[in-house]
């Protein structure tokens, strides 16, 4: 096909008709600046030809509807196989359709149109979107994105070509289709999961088998509960049948009855046991008896022949005893002598020290009542002396304020000062007084200078301000100094200054009177007097004591002390020597005591001889007695063991007759245990009847070999769903591959142009996935843009030759495809684009317009369209 | 002494039918209680007043007891019969069993139960000797004990017993043997058996009735009663069966070359024409057949599955191939280029044939489907 004019009305930017005729069908350039509506003619190209002027596509409409509104109008003047046609649509509003035969006059309308256009279209494979290559603006870096999103551009563009030429999209409908219900059947992971029906059948499978599984454990069980059920159906007939009952109750019976002799007599033989070992008891403790007796009277003897042995040693011990006694007691005599007169002599020692203390005690008392004395005084005085500190500086304060408001005043008065010239007659007076020569007054107040014989001198004080105020004031002042002066109890501040000087030293002087008070008497004066009374009270009288001398009577005192010394430590050794002997006699009466005491004991409990003849003649008999009676234990015993079973014997019958009993209660038991048991197996089975477990088994496995035939048959379906796909996909690679060549080698001479020695590689989708050159290999995502937008174009000029060499020849439009291509690829592209040029039209629009002059080939306009 | 009864056996009441649809089950379980009035039918007409029926009276030990109340009802309902009922290995007479509950819940006046090897007697002058199982499957005879039971002359005496006679080969569910001899060696005038679904002269004294109403697709001939005339005690007995089947259960194989090859069974059908609706079919296919061939067969068999009460259909045996024909009517270009590959898959001696087989039959399915213009 060949485009030979194109017509707009209300497309776009168009809303005058325009038109670019003339097109050669060759090398067609349209160059012109930004916004000039190249794109929008592009769309206008593919509008007309692919979409129905009734289309519901209204965003591929809408978008070439100018912004003011209208109805799009296009018209395309093309050329297939020699033959020139028109094609005119309008759609939107009043949408229409036109195809007309530019030679025979024939026209089509409507859907006839479309049908016809379609036909015209298909070429002779009979495909759509067979008639048009191109590339938008930006659309050529899209299209060499990665494998995933190239399919959808570049494949799209070559596949449906591929398709036509195949087998008119039949197999792609059979392969989406084996897609589909693939997908429908299993995930596309790797490896694939089951999803949709397949695994709705494999979870029905799982949930039968496992119920399968249940209703056979409970099949198992019912089945178990009926063979219970037999077994205690027999036991029970068993354990209730008479005859064992009743053998059983008689073995238990005679059981109990041979126990119970034999308990009987083990018991005799255990009370046999008893009294032999009575026997034996009464036999050894009357031989005990006999020989305690006899040992008795043997020690009586001993005894008394010891204590005639130590008589004499006795009364030697009593003598020493005395004599220590007399010795001590002699000691003790003149230690104590010796230690009354030393007491006497500390005595007096003592009470001379304590006349001493004394004395010295009411010297203090003397003084200190001097100071209290004074300290009276002082107070009383200080008392009288009103000049406080405090008072005296108000008085002070005073006085200075006195003085300023003097001074102030005495500034502001006037100074007059006399002077009496030489041989004056006249005289000043001032209220009377004759003023000095010399003499300076400053009045406070207006003065008259009486001068005699002359006149009067009023003098006034300058106009002060505040002369009222100071005045006023000066006479408070004064007012408040007179009072202070007399609280003081002066005249004069002279005199309050001395008046305060003399309190200040009665102070100090009371101050000092204090302190020595207080060391004197830290607790006061009555506390003083109290102790000195108390100290007299303790004085011995003196008058008895003041012939000796102290001296003397401490050299005293030291010589009875080693008297004293000398006689204690004689009194002790005589009374450690007592103490020794002492413990020696108490040792021996100790001794003596105790054997009186033992004499006096046996003799009383042996009694005389002959009491204690008769007595070992009963004793003897009772002996005999005992053994006697032992002898008879002994053969009453051993015939009762004769009798009584032995231990593992009699223990052996209890276990049997217990036994027996014990298997009586355990029938009994079980009996009733197995009726209790019966009744819940008889209850489950009904409910295992009320279920029918094994028809639901039979049910469910019937149900189970369904579901798996069909899960198997559905496994088998989705492997040859997953062949098929596979072969599929094989095929058209395969067939990809096929024309992949042809492109290949329609795109080699374009490529030797722009990029030689390069190699372009294709991926899956038949898009363009890595440029070789040499032994490197590049991703086309890697490349740079302009490289990428030269390889787009490289592409589509190689399948418009294959498409020109083997079906119809369709246009290629480029739409300001090579942007980002430098000065050198872009002459190299030229070239490209004019031998492309030679088998195909090739449309260019592009906004380089100086760029684009080296491309040559036949430019075109937008004009005006004349008629629409 | 002439005696008439009906021989019966296997009703297997409580049949689930899980294999099938669930609104088809019902239907199936329904007719197994409806072949009880079937049978008094056929008693009625036979001039016989007892009925004998040998064991498997139910499916399983565990059937409900309302299953079992309609059973009871409907035996109670015809009232001029009675009917003798023996336990088998589906049904064994055990404690806790299925009979158990029937005699704790008392029964009809017309059913008497035979759960334990006593003679009992069935009118003047004939003793029914009955072997009833206790257990599932047992290593021993259960009619070993009638040798040793002697009746005063004259007597006929019926054996009545469930299991497998030996050296016959059937193929009954029970795992009990029984002597054919026995009705010989015991004196019986007729030994009524059990277990096998289909009627079978053992010998002239032993026949297996079948089961009333079939239960499966058979190798034998279910759905019959036996009427016996027996004229004296050492008379032969005559037995004519009695249909009694609700439904017909039929097995056909067929070896089919192209859908054609289903007209036999596709006439067959038609001519039974309302009694279609109670067929039951499982047709086994066997042969080689175009993927044409076979999408057509598809049609026709879901066609005559729409005339029976039930068709399963078993086509496993059915190998399909593509033909040139069938290659051709995809075209040239990809589906042909596919279906080629397929194919050589499918006849090549590999694992994957069987997979590539179905694959191709699917291909063929779709690209038949975008012709039609519709999915499928």
């Amino acid at each position: 096909m060949k485009i030979r004019a194109i017509r707009l009305k209300e497309v776009g930017r168009f809303r005058e008709p325009v038109a670019l005729e003339g097109l050669t069908g060759g090398l067609d350039v349209l160059a012109g600046s930004n916004e000039l509506g190249k794109s929008t003619i592009l769309k206008a190209v593919k509008l007309v030809l692919f979409e129905q002027h009734k289309s519901k596509k209204t965003k591929t409409v809408e978008v070439l509807r100018p912004y003011a509104g209208g109805a799009p109008l296009v018209e395309l003047e093309f050329e297939i196989d020699g033959k020139s046609w028109r094609i005119r649509k309008q759609f939107l509003a009043q949408a229409s359709a036109e195809l007309k035969d530019l030679q025979s006059g024939r026209v089509w309308r409507g859907g006839d149109a479309e049908c016809e256009l379609s036909k015209l279209l298909s070429g002779s494979a009979g495909a759509e979107h067979f008639a048009l290559l191109w590339v938008e603006q930006g659309d050529s870096l899209k299209a060499l994105e990665p494998a995933a999103m190239m399919n959808g551009a570049l494949y799209a563009a070559i596949e449906a070509e591929v398709v036509a030429v195949a087998d008119g999209g039949a197999a792609r409908i059979a392969h989406a289709k084996v897609k589909q219900e693939l997908a429908a059947l299993v995930t596309s992971h790797n490896p694939p999961r089951p999803a949709g029906a397949y695994k709705v059948i494999l979870d029905e499978r799982r949930d039968l088998r496992q119920q399968c599984q249940a209703a056979r454990d409970r099949l198992a069980r019912a089945q178990a509960r009926l063979d219970h059920l037999a077994d205690l159906r027999a036991r029970a007939a068993q354990l209730s049948d008479p005859e064992v009952v009743t053998a059983r109750l008689a073995a238990a019976n005679a059981m109990r009855a041979a126990f119970d002799e034999a308990l009987k007599a083990r018991e005799k033989c255990r009370h046999s046991e008893q009294a032999q070992q009575s026997q034996e008891e009464r036999l050894v403790a009357l031989r005990a008896a006999l020989e305690s007796f006899e040992c008795r009277i043997t020690d009586l003897a001993k005894l008394e022949d010891e204590a005639r042995q130590d008589a004499p040693a006795m009364n030697e011990m009593t003598r020493r005893v005395a004599d220590c006694q007399a010795r001590v007691v002699e000691c003790r005599r003149s230690r104590d002598e010796i230690k009354a007169s030393l007491d006497t002599v500390e005595g007096r020692l003592k009470a001379l020290d304590l006349a001493e203390r004394a004395k010295q005690a009411a010297e203090r008392l003397q003084v200190a009542r001097g100071l209290a004395a004074e300290h009276k005084a002082l107070a009383g005085e200080i008392a009288n002396n009103c000049a406080e500190e405090g008072l005296v500086i108000a008085v002070r304060r005073e006085n200075a304020s006195l003085e300023t408001i003097k001074a102030r005043l005495s500034a502001a008065a006037p100074r007059v000062s006399i002077v009496y010239a030489d041989g004056a007659k006249s005289e000043i007076r001032v209220e009377g007084r004759v003023l000095k020569d010399g003499e300076t007054l400053n009045p406070c107040k207006p003065i008259a200078l009486e001068i005699t014989g002359v006149g009067v001198v009023t003098v006034a004080p300058g106009q002060l301000e505040s002369l009222g105020e100071d005045q006023s004031n000066l006479a408070a002042h004064e007012e408040e100094l007179r009072a202070l002066l007399k609280r003081a109890g002066a005249a004069s501040i002279d005199e309050a200054e001395r008046r305060l000087g003399q309190r200040r030293v009665l102070e100090a002087r009371l101050a000092e009177a204090s302190i020595q008070l207080k060391a004197l008497a830290p607790n006061g004066l009555e506390c003083l007097e109290r102790a000195h009374a108390e100290s007299f009270s303790d004085v011995p009288p003196i008058k008895d004591m003041c012939h000796v001398a102290q001296a003397d009577l401490e050299l005293r005192s030291r010589e009875l002390e080693d008297e004293l010394g000398d006689a204690e430590r004689q009194l002790v050794k005589m009374e450690q020597e007592q103490d020794q002997v002492g413990k020696d006699e108490a040792g021996l009466s100790a001794r003596v005591h105790e054997r009186d005491r033992r004499i006096e004991m046996l003799s009383q409990s042996l009694g005389d001889q002959a009491v204690r003849k008769r007595e070992l003649e009963k004793l003897s008999v009772a002996v005999a007695e005992a053994e006697s009676g032992l002898n008879a234990a002994v053969r009453d015993l051993a015939a009762w063991r004769e009798k009584a079973p032995e231990d593992a014997r009699f223990d052996g019958m209890k276990a049997d007759a217990e036994r027996a009993e014990g298997a009586l209660a355990d029938a009994e038991r079980d009996l009733i245990e197995i009726r209790r048991e019966e009744a819940g197996i008889e209850g489950e089975l009904k409910a295992d009847r009320a279920g029918d477990v094994s028809a639901c088994l039979a049910e469910l496995e019937d149900k189970l070999a369904s579901v798996e035939t069909r899960t198997q048959d559905m496994a088998d379906q989705i492997q040859a769903l997953q062949l098929l796909d596979r072969e599929f996909s094989v095929a058209t690679s395969e067939t990809r591959e096929r024309f992949a060549k042809p492109v290949l080698d329609r795109l080699a001479p374009y490529m030797s142009i722009v990029f030689p020695e390069a190699r372009l590689g294709f991926g899956d989708g038949l898009a363009p996935k890595e440029l070789h050159r040499g032994d490197d290999s590049e991703a086309l995502g890697n490349l740079s843009k302009g490289t990428q937008e030269q390889l787009a174009v490289l592409v589509r000029l190689g399948f418009g030759g294959l498409l020109a060499e083997t079906a119809s020849p369709a246009p290629l439009i480029l739409d300001d495809a090579l942007v980002y291509s430098d000065d050198r690829r872009i002459e190299r592209m030229f070239a490209a684009l004019k031998r492309a040029a030679n088998s195909h039209q090739v449309l260019v629009l592009t906004c380089r317009e100086s760029t684009f002059a080296a491309l040559g080939g036949h430019r075109i306009a937008i004009g005006a369209w004349q008629t629409p | 002494m002439r005696f008439a009864f009906i021989h019966t056996a296997d009703w297997q009441i409580g049949k689930r039918f899980g294999a099938f649809e669930a609104e088809k089950a019902a239907v199936l379980r329904e007719q197994r209680l409806g072949a009880v009035d079937r049978l008094a039918d056929a008693a009625r007409a036979s001039g016989a007043a007892t009925v004998l029926v040998a064991g498997d009276v139910f499916d399983s030990e565990t059937v409900t007891d309302a299953l079992i109340a309609r059973l009871l009802s409907r035996l109670k309902g015809h009232n001029n019969l009675v009917w003798h009922l023996l336990s088998g290995n589906h049904d064994p007479a055990r404690a806790g069993g299925v009979w158990e509950a029937i005699v704790a819940g008392g029964l009809p006046e017309n059913v008497c139960l035979h759960l334990s090897s006593q003679p009992a007697e069935l009118a003047k002058g004939v003793v029914l000797l009955p072997a009833p199982l206790t257990s599932k499957s047992t290593s021993c005879d259960p009619t070993i004990w009638m040798d040793s039971v002697s009746s005063p002359d004259g007597i006929v005496r019926i054996g009545l017993a469930h299991g497998s006679v030996q050296g016959f080969g059937s193929d009954g569910g029970a795992n009990v043997p029984i002597d054919p001899a026995r009705a010989q060696s015991a004196g019986l005038a007729y030994l009524a058996l059990g277990d096998w679904h289909g009627v079978k002269r053992i010998s002239d004294h032993v026949w297996y009735s079948g089961t009333p109403e079939p239960d499966s697709f058979p190798d034998n001939e279910p759905g019959y009663a036996l009427a016996v005339h027996i004229d004296d005690a050492k008379a032969t007995p005559k037995v004519e069966r009695i249909a009694t089947a609700h439904f017909t259960w039929t097995r056909r194989r067929k070896t089919i070359s192209c859908a054609d090859s289903l007209e036999a069974i596709e006439k067959e059908v038609s001519q039974l024409g309302a009694e279609a609706s109670r067929h039951l079919m499982g047709l086994s296919l066997a042969g080689s057949v175009s993927l044409a061939e076979f999408a057509r067969i598809d049609d026709r068999l879901a066609k005559l599955g729409s005339q029976l009460f039930h068709l399963a259909p078993d086509l496993s045996g059915v190998q399909t191939f593509a033909a040139g024909s069938d290659i051709d009517a995809l075209g040239s270009g990809m589906l042909a280029t596919v279906a080629t590959r397929l194919k050589g898959m499918a006849e090549s001696p590999t694992e994957d044939r069987e997979v590539a087989a179905r694959a191709l039959r699917k291909l063929f399915a779709i690209a038949r489907s975008a012709e039609a213009g519709g999915p499928r």
